[in-house]
Order: C-alpha cells, then sequence, then structure tokens
C-alpha cells in the first residue's frame, strides 16, 4: 500500500516536474507568470502527433517536436515579451497578455486538430517495465528518468558553466547584471529556447500517457506552476520537491476522498502553503 | 426583435457583472480572476431556491448575495495576504475550487447535469414572462448597479480604495486600515456579482457548472480591460463591445464551432493587443 503510494507519487510528480523546472528557470530571468509555457508544452505534443500520422519515423518527430517547441517559445520571447519589457511593461501587464497568447493558441490548435482526445500511440498499456517489486508502464518510467535527468543537467548547466551563471546573475538583479554589460535580453532568449526543448519533451511524454486535447496546456501549467511556487521559486530542487510533494499530497486526498476532488486538492494545499510560508518549503538561501 | 432583446439581456447581465468586479481590479487594483465563482454561486442561490426550497426569485437574489458575502469574506481573509500577480493566480485557484464543488457536490448542485426548470421573477401577483419585460427588471438593476459603483466613486470610502490601490503603505500610514477597506470592498463586489447570476439563471431557466469555469472570469476580467480599468462608463462600453462582437461572426456565416472558436481568438487578440498598446482600457484611469 504505502510502496504502491510512493510509486504513484513518483509518477504523478514526474507528470509535474518538468513544468515545474522550466516554469522555474523562465521565471528566474523572466519573472512573471508566463501562462504560455503551456501552449509550448501543447505545440511539441501536437507537433509529433501531426508529424506520426504522416509517417516520419519516431526519433526524428521528437527531435523536430522539440525544435518547434524551442522555436515557438523564442518567438514568442522575440516578438512579444523583450519589446513589452523594454516599453517598461509590469509582470501583471505581462501576465495579462500571455493570458491573450494563450486563449489564441488554445483556439487555433482547436481548430486545426479538433476538440477531440488524441493519443500518440498505446505504447503505453502495452509495454511495462518491471522493477522488481512494481510494474511500471514505459512512458511512465522514461518520464521519470527524463526528469531525474533534466533535474540533473540544470542542476551542472546552472552551476558549473558560464553561461549558468549568467543566469543566476540576472536572477540576483536584472539591474546590476546589466549594469556590467551584460545582454538580460539574449540570456532570456537562450533561458527560452532551453525552456522550450523541455517543454516540448514534456508535451511528446504527456501525449504518449494521458493524450493530448487542445486545454491540455493551462492544466499542466497550473499544475507544474503549483509545484515550482510550493517548492519555493528560489531554486531548482525547490521546483523538483514541490511538484512530488504536491503529487503525494494529491494521491493522500484522492485516497481519503475521491478522485474528482484531485484539482481541487491541489489548489487547497497550493493556497494553504502561501498563506503558512509563503516562499515555499525551501526558501533561497542569503 | 427578439434576437434583439435577448442580447440585450445578455448586455445588462454581464454590465452588471463587469461593474462589480471594476470595484475590486480597477477601483481598489486587485487583480481577481474569481469572478465566475460569485457569478455561479449567485445562479445556484436563485436555481436551488427557486426549483428546491420554492422561493421567490427576488428572495433567492438575496440568498446569493448574503451567501456569497459570506464566502467573500473568508476568501478575502486569505486572499489579503497576497499581492500583485500572486494575487491573480490564487484568486483564478479559488475560481477552480468553486467549480469543482458545484461539478462534484452532486447532492446539492446536481453535479454535471445542472438545474433545470428555474422560474421567472414575481412580484405582487405580475411575473415577467416574456422577454421584453425580463429585460425591463434587468436594466432597472443594472442602472442600480451602475449608480451604486458611481457612488462608491464619488464617495471618500472610494477615494481610499484608489489610494491605496497606488500606494498601500502610505495610505496606512495616514491611518486608513487598508486590509478592512480591501476587504469590504470584495464582500461587496461579491455581493453584487451574485445578483447577476441569479438573473442568469432565471432568464436561462437551466443552469450546469460549465458556465461559471475560471474561462469565465477571464473572460469578465477582458470586458473591464478592453471597456477600461476603475471605469463604469468603460465597464459598460466593455460589455457591449465583446457581447455584441462575437455576433458579428454569425453574420458572416461561418460554422458554430468556427465561430466559437474565432470568437475566442478575438478575446485573447484583444486582450493581448490591450496590454501592448493601451493597458487601462479604453475608458480606464488605472493602469496594472
Amino acid at each position: 500500500m504505502l510502496l504502491h503510494l510512493l510509486i504513484n507519487t513518483l509518477i504523478v510528480g514526474s507528470g509535474y516536474g518538468l513544468v515545474a523546472m522550466a516554469f522555474r528557470l523562465m521565471y528566474s530571468v523572466s519573472p512573471f507568470f508566463n501562462m504560455t509555457l503551456g501552449a509550448i508544452a501543447t505545440l511539441g505534443a501536437y507537433t509529433a502527433y501531426w508529424l506520426l500520422n504522416i509517417g516520419v519515423p519516431l526519433p526524428i518527430v521528437v527531435v523536430l517536436a522539440l525544435l518547434t517547441s524551442a522555436l515557438f517559445s523564442s518567438f514568442l520571447e522575440i516578438g512579444i515579451y523583450t519589446p513589452m519589457r523594454n516599453h517598461g511593461a509590469s509582470s501583471m501587464i505581462l501576465m495579462v497578455a500571455s493570458l491573450g497568447v494563450y486563449t489564441i493558441f488554445e483556439s487555433v490548435i482547436h481548430l486545426i486538430f479538433g476538440p477531440q482526445y488524441q493519443t500518440l500511440g498505446n505504447i503505453n498499456q502495452a509495454i511495462n517495465v518491471n522493477l522488481g517489486f512494481a510494474h511500471i508502464p514505459l512512458v511512465q518510467f522514461l518520464t521519470i528518468i527524463v526528469n531525474v535527468l533534466v533535474f540533473v543537467f540544470l542542476n551542472y548547466f546552472l552551476h558549473h558553466t558560464f553561461l549558468g551563471k549568467q543566469i543566476r546573475a540576472v536572477n540576483d538583479s536584472a539591474t546590476l547584471a546589466n549594469i556590467i554589460g551584460m545582454k538580460n535580453n539574449r540570456i532570456i532568449l537562450l533561458v527560452s529556447v532551453l525552456t522550450g526543448f523541455i517543454l516540448g519533451l514534456d508535451g511528446v511524454l504527456v501525449g504518449y500517457d494521458t493524450g493530448m486535447e487542445p486545454t491540455m496546456g493551462f492544466n499542466l501549467l497550473f499544475k507544474g506552476m503549483i509545484g515550482a511556487i510550493i517548492g519555493g521559486l528560489g531554486n531548482l530542487r525547490g521546483a523538483f520537491l514541490g511538484a512530488l510533494f504536491l503529487a503525494l499530497t494529491e494521491n493522500v486526498g484522492v485516497l481519503l476522498f475521491a478522485s474528482e476532488w484531485r484539482d481541487l486538492i491541489a489548489f487547497v494545499i497550493f493556497i494553504t502553503f502561501l498563506s503558512l510560508r509563503p516562499k515555499g518549503i525551501f526558501q533561497k538561501k542569503g | 426583435m427578439e434576437y434583439l432583446i435577448n442580447l440585450a439581456i445578455l448586455f445588462g447581465i454581464y454590465s452588471m457583472l463587469a461593474l462589480s468586479l471594476n470595484l475590486v481590479v480597477g477601483m481598489s487594483g486587485l487583480v481577481s480572476l474569481a469572478q465566475a465563482a460569485f457569478y455561479g454561486i449567485g445562479a445556484y442561490a436563485t436555481a436551488i431556491g427557486m426549483t428546491s426550497l420554492g422561493l421567490g426569485f427576488f428572495t433567492t437574489i438575496l440568498l446569493g448575495m448574503v451567501i456569497n458575502a459570506l464566502i467573500a469574506f473568508v476568501v478575502g481573509k486569505i486572499l489579503s495576504r497576497f499581492q500583485g500577480d500572486i494575487y491573480a493566480i490564487v484568486s483564478a485557484g479559488l475560481s477552480i475550487i468553486v467549480f469543482s464543488i458545484l461539478l462534484n457536490w452532486k447532492s446539492v448542485t446536481n453535479g454535471p447535469l445542472g438545474i433545470f426548470g428555474i422560474g421567472k421573477p414575481e412580484i405582487a401577483g405580475y411575473t415577467f414572462y416574456s422577454n421584453a419585460t425580463f429585460l425591463l427588471l434587468t436594466l432597472v438593476f443594472t442602472i442600480v448597479l451602475f449608480v451604486i459603483y458611481h457612488w462608491i466613486d464619488k464617495s471618500s470610502f472610494g477615494r481610499v480604495l484608489k489610494a491605496l490601490r497606488e500606494d498601500e503603505k502610505l495610505t496606512q500610514s495616514m491611518g486608513y486600515k487598508t486590509k478592512y477597506y480591501k476587504s469590504v470592498i470584495f464582500v461587496l463586489s461579491a455581493a453584487l456579482s451574485g445578483i447577476a447570476g441569479s438573473f442568469f439563471a432565471s432568464y436561462i431557466a437551466f443552469i450546469d457548472p460549465s458556465t461559471f469555469q475560471l474561462k469565465e472570469g477571464i473572460f469578465l476580467f477582458t470586458i473591464i480591460i478592453v471597456g477600461g480599468l476603475s471605469s463604469a462608463k468603460g465597464s459598460v462600453v466593455g460589455a457591449l463591445i465583446l457581447i455584441s462582437l462575437p455576433e458579428i461572426l454569425r453574420f458572416i456565416g461561418l460554422p458554430y464551432e468556427t465561430a466559437a472558436q474565432m470568437q475566442q481568438i478575438i478575446y485573447g487578440a484583444m486582450l493581448l493587443l490591450m496590454m501592448v498598446f493601451k493597458p487601462q482600457g479604453l475608458f480606464g484611469k488605472y493602469r496594472m
């Protein structure tokens, strides 16, 4: 029972983990609640769907889906957010603008692909990974692995490369970074490309796991965002563990009540957490 | 003619919602996306009150307002801890919580099946059966809300709200308990949007939770962003534009499904363009 709960938590939590990390990464250089992050993941899923349907082999599909998401992400940054930021738009204005973009995106996907549920394939049911003590569907197993890999990569990247240090510098103080001659907008653009890759990957995994519909982005983003905020926006570890914590409390809640209350439980936890510990479980040091 | 009356009734209902939302977002600078929740609670108060409890329409309006005020009092206490964009996200969360309760508390709300057979308003034996008379009643209430908005706007209470919107710390330093002011306006706004919910329920005669999702809250937010923040005129003009615009799409002759999506695209584009070029809205007096 306990083992089952823990494994389920790991599976559900990994589902939120990539978006949580992407959100936290983007937020660190461009601090507003960017609603289009959900759209970027959705685009990855639908690109993969379209390419698979016209018969492109899977490895190329994955690469192209990730590239499309990254391109879209950087396009939004260059075309919309950077000019707005340069004109002194507040974080609230940027958030509302991103909400507008998301609304347009969702309807465009709806018009092209239709409102119905679609899935990238049914390998989810077909193949299980045997861990000795439990069987996990392949896609969910891969999601967990990808989460760990992205987490390790980002940790290394942010702390041990020059670019990573620049990102952290912008995070600490955008003005100061600008004064010492760093090109903040270029760094934000690079982060948006990186975020695009992570979100595109998440979209493909979700497309295989639970399937996709035009409105999927909103739910993905909200759960990821809650995970990142619960964990504390200060560091990456917080975003990842926050996603796991959200999954754990949701699963316990579902065991105690019923599964239809899952969303309600998530938001009650979110609000309780923010009220009691506004800076998250893992507050930023220093 | 019936078609125009139908549009005018919807215009009245959305004007009421926009006016009450603008009290919070425009006048007080608290970006709330939770308005659809209070709209829904008002609608359900009338639906349940009239069908199961056998109450009259006007009694259920009061019932909805009281329930909304109580909920808003508690919710406002939670929300008052947050500011800026976190406030917006938390209020969106509250909207999702209320939607989830409307959807899953089946013994009271009848869940996704909704409630039908909601009656029409009745005063002293006269029932507002026809749409024309219903429109008249809706417009009377819309005007009352417009006047209430104007009255708050001009009162010293409204001035304190606008002051705390611009600089909360400074307002506090002058001795005003800003928490109290924010709480009162939130409760008032919630109670007033309940009225719109009651009218909607009685007019449509059938409601289900899907009308009162976060999406609706964002739509209401779009109305006041387009019309203008902190402006009574802006609220009404915004409602007029966003209610009548999709009708033009209908005249072009797009299929229903396509028209619905085109409508969303236009709403999204309006939000984006407003943010880029005129964040305070057409008649707005406040910029986020």
